[in-house]
């Protein structure tokens, strides 16, 4: 049996193609993947095994690709994810802009209580930066989600952060699990803590008019 | 048994050669070599890639020749494959009824591709021309009319039926 | 039928469950191995639906997904199973005789279902809720010894196969459903750790044998 760990957390990566998204996680994950999957079935799979608390987690990243044609499928991915890092590059306006558009397929497509997190990638090309790093703290500050500049050069606070994410997951899946017990031994407080825990998310946009119509 | 299409992908994973029946039973329809296809097939190539490298990591111990995929089945249709030494896979797309085609798709590779395109000196040697027609960026496609014909010919038997 | 290798994948691609019964397949293989083959196995389900042929989607023909229920797969002879009395059917669970007794309609209809290569079948079963249960059985079709236009009893026999693992994956889903849905401590979506469920999936292995 997988004895071998005790949580399997998803990590989803999405961004624009180009974005330098598959550089990111390099020296993270156990061991160093060939990147053929992403560019036949759209997602690549990388790999890292923490130690939370005395449980071995197991850290799931899905490197999804950001190419229009696999855009229906990768939409099936968002499934069940724990965790969304959306990144771009800051030398390029038009995949900052196209956070705006992946937070959208968040709303449409994942549970509302997904943790995201902003990345500004590239952070070492300083003379070509089109993106200020006060604007996209700002915009991150906005739609309430951490952010954080990278380079693949240095990429130890993007370790960090993702270990952050996963305390949080870790703790907020105890938090689900207690409200769920008091829940279910009928206590008005339980019945509360339900309320706030599994409301439904109203700010995603509407299905008619979208871009995504079904002919 | 009923074929739906029939595809060729190069060692550089590019369709080379596409063919749908897109009526059933009537073995004069639907397309060859279609623009509309390019997407299918990326998809089909993806599908057949990651279950191969899936297939290939569970290999029995102690055996030596690589495990190669047959059939990939779903509960509408079957994928029928088969990979040459070269590089090329001849995949047919049939109803899942789990019936060998193994030997037809052998017959398309050595009897009708080796004789009209592989010993053709008027037939391209690499479809793929350059660098930047590699990894699926290929457009150059076969049009050998032998080929297309012989082949029509020989699958037309499984259609009409 | 000799299964290799059980795999449970969870609706978001995760494998939370993973089993081999014999070294032979996986004796090089990690666990981070098996964690990406059940997610590309998931990825490749979603994708395999999008390649159908034209042909299928102009002429909407009607496939009948109902597979028949084939008595006692991977459970304990007949001749034990009447010392153990109560042969009727419990209401709220599936611990009858055999779990279950009727055809069932499979809710894997457009999805990848099976994969056969050189040296092995892999079957995939689906419920209504998106989990999927992976067989890995040593035994290779026997339709691929015979050609296109080779008998029809070894169409049948590679069929009854597949039957016989829709049958043998969804029994292994009431047992699922019995340890380890209705375990306390168990957390959704995260690795099964119930050591009753994985006796019980090994009894019922041993007993296909």
């Amino acid at each position: 049996m997988n004895s071998e760990y005790d949580y399997l957390f998803k990590l989803l990566l999405i961004g624009n193609s180009g974005v330098g998204k598959s550089c990111l996680l390099l020296r993270f994950s156990d061991d160093t993947y060939s990147n053929d999957y992403i560019s036949t079935i759209g997602v690549d799979f990388k790999i890292k095994t923490v130690e939370l608390d005395g449980k071995t987690v197991k850290l799931q990243i899905w490197d999804t690709a950001g190419q229009e044609r696999f855009r229906t499928i990768t939409s099936s991915y968002y499934r069940g994810s724990h965790g969304i890092i959306i990144v771009y590059d800051i030398t390029d306006q038009d995949s900052f802009s196209g956070v705006k558009m992946w937070l959208q397929e968040i709303d449409r497509y994942a549970t509302s209580t997904v943790l995201k997190l902003l990345v500004g990638n590239k952070c070492d090309l300083t003379d070509k930066r089109v993106v200020e790093f006060d604007v996209a703290k700002e915009f991150a500050e906005a739609n309430s989600m951490p952010f954080l500049e990278t380079s693949a050069l240095d990429s130890t606070n993007v370790e960090e952060a993702f270990l952050t994410m996963a305390r949080q997951i870790k703790e907020s899946m105890a938090k689900q699990k207690l409200a769920d017990d008091s829940a279910g031994a009928g206590g008005a407080n339980g019945a509360a803590n339900k309320n706030d825990k599994g409301s439904v998310n109203l700010n995603g946009q509407s299905l008619t008019g979208s871009s995504s119509g079904c002919c | 048994m009923t074929i739906y299409s029939f595809w060729i992908f190069d060692k550089h994973c590019n369709c080379i050669y596409d063919r749908e029946w897109t009526l059933l039973g009537n073995p004069k329809s639907g397309t060859t070599n279609s623009k509309q296809n390019d997407d299918i097939a990326k998809l089909l190539y993806g599908t057949i890639f990651s279950l191969r490298s899936i297939s290939g990591k569970l290999t029995a111990s102690g055996s030596e020749s690589a495990n190669e995929i047959r059939s990939i089945s779903t509960g509408k249709f079957r994928v029928h494959t088969y990979c040459t030494a070269t590089g090329l896979w001849f995949i047919l797309l049939t109803d899942f009824k789990p019936i060998n085609y193994d030997k037809i798709l052998k017959h398309i590779y050595a009897d009708i591709y080796v004789k009209y395109i592989s010993c053709n000196y008027l037939s391209p040697y690499d479809f793929a021309e350059n660098e930047s027609e590699m990894r699926g960026q290929g457009v150059r496609k076969i049009s050998n009319k032998n080929f297309m014909g012989n082949l029509e010919r020989y699958l037309e038997t499984w259609i009409s039926a | 039928m000799a299964i290799e290798t059980i795999l449970i994948i969870n609706k978001s691609g995760g494998l939370i469950y993973h089993r081999n019964f014999s070294e032979s397949f996986a004796s090089k293989l990690n666990s981070n191995d098996f964690l990406i083959i059940a997610s590309t196995i998931h990825s490749v389900f979603a994708i395999a639906s999008q390649v159908t042929p034209k042909a299928l989607q102009l002429t909407q023909n009607k496939v009948d997904y109902t597979i028949p229920y084939i008595p006692m797969v991977g459970m304990e002879s007949s001749a034990n199973q009447n010392n153990r009395g109560n042969p009727e059917m419990k209401l709220g669970s599936y611990k009858g005789p055999d779990y279950f007794r009727e055809s069932f309609v499979s809710w894997n209809k457009s999805g990848l279902r099976q994969l056969s290569t050189d040296q092995f079948t892999m079957y995939i079963y689906q419920t209504m809720t998106g989990l999927k249960f992976v067989a890995l059985s040593s035994n290779v079709l026997s339709s691929h010894h015979t050609t296109a236009n080779g008998t029809v009893d070894k169409t049948k026999s590679a069929n009854l196969a597949s039957q016989v693992a829709d049958n043998f994956l969804r029994k292994i889903y009431c047992v699922y459903s019995d340890y380890v849905m209705k375990d306390p401590f168990y957390s959704m979506e995260m690795p099964i750790k119930s050591e009753t469920f994985d006796k019980k999936v090994k009894e019922m292995v041993n007993n296909l044998l």
